[in-house]
């Protein structure tokens, strides 16, 4: 498939929120501050209920916003999906932000490359050493390559090619749609560039971990199903 | 002799209706369990060992001892190499129950799955806190 060779694509940045007062002015700042005029912020409010409205609002005339009933962050993903107008897409969760220059790299290559998909590397930022426990195995700078979709810029195309989030998943539904993008065998333009600051938080780990183990397990159920043509069952 | 049970040493699971899913985040490997092997599996999380599972598996299952000694033994052997089972000092012996209607036994299989390594390995799922709302990340 070619890549309409735009010298500057327009580029939506989805962020859904759900109450992020803590961190997301940070990451709103983080786009605007990145200085392109090619860029639209688009914010997804999934029925906060803390300061987060207030928050987007005061970036009113620099971002476009929406909001719905709490319905999960998929659905916010798909929701932004639906509303972005950018040839490409990225995505930005509340409590992360952009390094500066983070799109410099990107527009340099898409011009030259083939692939719908972008992904630079995630450097950690931990909040506390308790936080950074949890990454034994991170390189001592705290930079590695992962697949996230805030270090991804995706072609719009390939959310027509391979489908939305799943918003059954909740917060698993990355995991399921990176392995459906696995699947497809497109071929990912990987950089060195640190273009996402990862934030890793330490509260409330072990409150949090059966539940967040029980979104990762949901969507392994969900591609073993698919692997073996089982109609999803919500079990 | 050794108890053991589920690690729970980066390793993680659910009982779905007709399967069990388990993930080992630390080597990014994931399994399914069906049938015997998911009845084996609930079984150990409380606590087992060799002889017990046998046990286990003649009062539940139509097998002679023999058999079930032989898929005790294989169960666990693969279950531990894969890091998916530490030593307990738990493991309630197993009585006899003649009430128990017995099933026919299909040999416990483990589907083994590494296909997600490079997503699983370094975890990249978020922290959901209902009050705190999401991404809330580790």
């Amino acid at each position: 498939m070619a890549t309409e060779k735009i010298v500057n694509p327009l580029i939506s940045v989805i962020i859904p929120v759900y109450n992020g007062e803590k961190h997301l002015k940070q990451a709103i700042e983080s786009v605007l501050n990145q200085g392109h005029d090619f860029i639209e912020i688009i914010v997804i409010n999934d029925g906060s209920f803390d300061k987060s409205y207030e928050i987007i609002n005061s970036f009113k005339g620099k971002i476009r916003a929406y909001s719905q009933v709490n319905s999960g962050v998929a659905s916010s993903r798909n929701l932004g999906i639906s509303k972005a107008k950018g040839l490409f897409i990225t995505f930005l969760d509340q409590d992360d932000y952009y390094p500066l220059g983070r799109f410099n790299n990107f527009l340099k290559t898409y011009r030259k490359s083939k692939e719908l998909i972008f992904i630079g590397h995630t450097q950690y930022i931990f909040e506390d050493e308790k936080a950074k426990l949890r990454w034994p195995n991170l390189p001592k700078d705290n930079i590695t390559f992962v697949k996230l979709l805030g270090a991804s810029i995706f072609h719009k195309t390939v959310f027509t090619d391979y489908g939305l989030f799943i918003p059954e998943l909740q917060s698993g539904d990355d995991i399921e749609w990176f392995y459906r993008l696995n699947q497809s065998g497109e071929e990912i333009n990987k950089s060195e560039d640190v273009v996402l600051f990862y934030r890793q938080h330490s509260s409330n780990v072990s409150a949090d971990k059966k539940q967040v183990d029980k979104y990762l397990l949901s969507s392994l159920k969900y591609i073993l199903d698919a692997k073996k043509n089982i109609p999803n069952n919500k079990n | 002799m050794k108890n053991f049970t589920i690690s729970n040493k980066g390793v993680a699971f659910e009982n779905f209706i007709d399967e069990i899913v388990v993930v080992n985040l630390p080597v990014g490997y994931y399994y399914s369990l069906k049938g015997s092997a998911r009845t084996l599996f609930l079984h150990i999380v409380n606590g087992s060992n060799r002889e017990i599972l046998s046990k286990f598996i003649v009062s539940n299952f139509e097998v002679t001892l023999d058999e079930a000694v032989s898929a005790a033994e294989d169960f666990i052997t693969k279950l531990d190499g894969h890091n998916l089972l530490v030593e307990t000092t738990n493991a309630a012996d197993i009585i006899p129950n003649e009430m128990i209607e017995r099933t026919p036994f299909d040999i416990p299989i483990i589907e083994i799955y590494d296909d997600m390594k490079e997503l699983l390995s370094l975890d990249p799922i978020h922290d959901v806190d209902s009050v705190q709302g999401w991404p809330l990340k580790k």
